[in-house]
């Protein structure tokens, strides 16, 4: 696929596998967390990425920001091949770390975190956790800097008088906005969201979901949302892309998923989402998916999703479907669409 | 059908250093044979402390009950003996916990686990505990289970050790199941699994459930009957089809409009509730949900309104709300 000048952000055949210890007289084990994954993110828009526990949707966040150096492929930011700026120290078998370049890059590329008190330094003030960033690459100091931080404050919403204070003294719902505030500092293109409202309070999401649309259209942020619920994802994303064992499966706009879906696995995931309405629940057919998500050490052959597949046929087990396009905006993997 | 759980102005305090906190505060309600009873609240609303309270699970101190009867069959929860809470718990009563990994022994095979109930309570030899402890885990769907029963709870996944929860919880057929989130830590599909299980003992034994959770979604697809929870208090009882089409109390109402549905148009903005939950050891002063209510008047700052019947299985606390 060619370039596109309308994409933020290109991701092609992306790879990432964790080894895992050998045992004697076995071979090395490998996880395939992210196991060959095409996207185009367009600028302003909000892509959610929705799969169960174990898919790798947060490994596929962090590896786009490169956080994890990916085993294979590439992602490119506004032209820029990201994966191959990262310098191995201490010779051959040093550690991969980033390098100078990368580390300018992601001024444009922020992260928002799932566990808003593990996320947060607690032995830092407010001040010092949302100003870190600024400091860091030495835009702002002294009396600007703290004047850019009341700032930030108001603007996710909290009072500007915090600056003092410690993560412990605010619920999770304020720690997730100081952790908003950290992300919006350096004035980022894209913020990769992972989990940003699932430890919170059912009171408490909407007052963030809100926070964050809000945000997109003041600062015209990208956003990739990560999430296992489709409600929640579906409410603030443009296009959703469905993950199944390291595999994108489908990927549309947000009305056509929910209301056409055409991978079995979507269709099996929308139906197990209980609606809160009782006498839509009890006419409501529901599709119970049998069995565990399999491990991605030994990924099942053909399409992954065969073995808890409603529909699946031999062809399943033995071919690899590939994503294919049903329309501009509509890809699915799965031989029986 | 009988009554199986009764509880009356059931209050539980903690007595912390400088303060007490009111988690349960004034409870009332009622369970019939083989229903199902969602209840549903936030986090620090009284939910989990309330369902330890049934089983007099608490520990005491720092925990005291002011006042309160929890009748089930007929036995005072809080003024039985040690010897008859042991009868009763695990083998009348059981319940499931939200996380069914840190509920588990880790040290233990699941078939000592297991074993271990029916042992206790039904005085069975270990043969004919293992083979029942067999036949229930193929119940719950586990597959091949007379290999899986030897295994350690870190050999199973989430799904199935709350599987493995569920097996022990209903090994001696008990009569009321107390279910505390027990799809919370679990995935959509597998929540599924879970929830069409339990429905299916419902039918199969008629086991009463309390089904505690924040999902509302959850309780639509469930129970018949729900309890809405807010500080320590029933803000709303209805039955289900009410609660959801005419909400009556604001938190109630609040709730069911700032969560994110799949049948939203793009582009429109939730409706949050303002605020954060109360500190229980410190609730605001008349009803406790005036701070972030939107239809708050002078009055709900000074007393804790009325019950309010809007029809008999329908009730709200609210000064706003009329008959």
């Amino acid at each position: 696929m060619s370039q596109n000048p309308q994409n933020l952000l290109q991701v092609r055949d992306l790879k990432v596998h964790f080894p895992m210890p050998k045992k004697f007289g076995q071979e090395r084990a490998v996880v395939k967390a992210v196991d060959g994954i095409d996207l185009d993110i367009r600028a302003g828009e909000t892509l959610g990425l929705v799969g169960e526990s174990g898919c790798g949707k947060s490994t596929l966040g962090r590896a786009i920001l490169q956080l994890i150096r990916p085993t294979e492929g590439s992602v490119t930011f506004e032209g820029q091949e990201l994966t191959t700026l990262w310098k191995q120290r201490f010779g051959l078998f040093g550690v991969w770390s980033p390098n100078e370049m990368m580390r300018r890059k992601r001024q444009d590329m922020q992260m928002i975190f799932q566990d808003p008190f593990s996320s947060l330094n607690p032995r830092m003030t407010v001040e010092d956790i949302v100003g870190e960033p600024l400091k860091n690459y030495g835009i702002l100091s002294g009396k600007a800097l703290r004047e850019k931080v009341q700032d930030l404050l108001q603007t996710v919403g909290m009072d500007p008088r915090y600056i003092r204070r410690y993560p412990h003294e605010f619920s999770g719902g304020q720690c997730q906005r100081i952790g908003i505030a950290r992300a919006l500092a350096l004035n980022p293109k894209i913020i990769v969201a992972d989990e940003p409202i699932s430890a919170l309070d059912v009171s408490i999401q909407a007052q963030i979901l809100n926070l964050l649309e809000k945000l997109q259209d003041e600062f015209n942020l990208t956003y990739i949302f990560i999430a296992h619920d489709l409600a929640a994802v579906r409410h603030i994303s443009d296009r959703v892309a469905v993950m199944y064992l390291g595999k994108v499966v489908e990927i549309s706009d947000q009305e056509t998923i929910i209301k056409n879906p055409k991978h079995p696995y979507t269709k099996a995931l929308i139906s197990a989402i209980p609606l809160p309405d009782p006498e839509q629940e009890k006419n409501r057919k529901h599709i119970v998916l049998e069995g565990d998500v399999p491990s991605p050490i030994n990924p099942p052959s053909g399409c992954s999703f065969h073995t808890r597949c409603p529909i699946a046929e031999d062809r399943c087990k033995r071919e690899l479907p590939i994503l294919r396009n049903l329309n501009e905006n509509h890809r699915v993997s799965c031989h029986l669409v | 059908m009988g009554k199986i759980l009764s509880v009356d102005d059931l209050r539980i305090y903690f007595k912390m250093d400088t303060n007490i906190v009111k988690a349960v505060d004034g409870l009332s309600f009622d369970l019939d044979e083989g229903e199902i009873l969602g209840v549903v609240g936030e986090s620090g609303s009284g939910k989990s402390v309330t369902c330890l309270g049934l089983m007099d699970l608490n520990p005491q101190p720092p925990a005291y009950y002011p006042s309160g009867k929890i009748e089930f069959r007929g036995t005072n929860i809080m003024k039985a003996t040690k010897e008859q809470l042991r009868k009763i718990r695990g083998n009348e009563i059981s319940m499931i916990f939200q996380d069914p990994m840190s509920s588990l022994n880790p040290f233990l095979t699941v078939e000592t686990q297991l074993c271990e109930v029916l042992i206790e309570h039904e005085g069975m030899s270990s043969d004919q505990a293992r083979k029942k402890s067999i036949e229930m885990l193929a119940k719950v769907g586990i597959p091949s289970p007379d290999q899986r029963i030897k295994q350690y709870p870190h050999q199973f996944s989430g799904g199935m050790r709350q599987r493995v929860m569920i097996a022990m919880a209903l090994l001696c057929r008990p009569k009321l199941l107390i279910a505390d989130e027990p799809t919370t830590a679990l995935d959509v599909t597998i929540q599924a699994q879970i929830l069409e299980l339990m429905r299916e003992l419902n039918r199969e034994y008629g086991t009463s459930i309390i089904l505690i959770t924040h999902d509302l979604g959850v309780v639509a697809g469930m129970s018949e009957r729900a309890l809405v929870m807010y500080a320590g208090k029933i803000v709303e009882r209805a039955s289900t089809k009410d609660l959801f089409e005419k909400p009556q109390h604001p938190y109630t109402h609040a709730l069911l409009k700032s969560i994110p549905k799949l049948t939203d148009v793009k582009g429109k903005s939730l409706d949050p509730i303002p605020g954060l939950p109360p500190d229980l050891s410190n609730l605001p002063t008349g009803c406790s949900f005036h701070p972030r209510c939107s239809r708050a008047v002078e009055k709900c700052k000074e007393s804790y309104p009325e019950v309010v019947t809007l029809d008999p299985t329908h009730k709200a606390s609210c000064w706003e709300v009329n008959a």
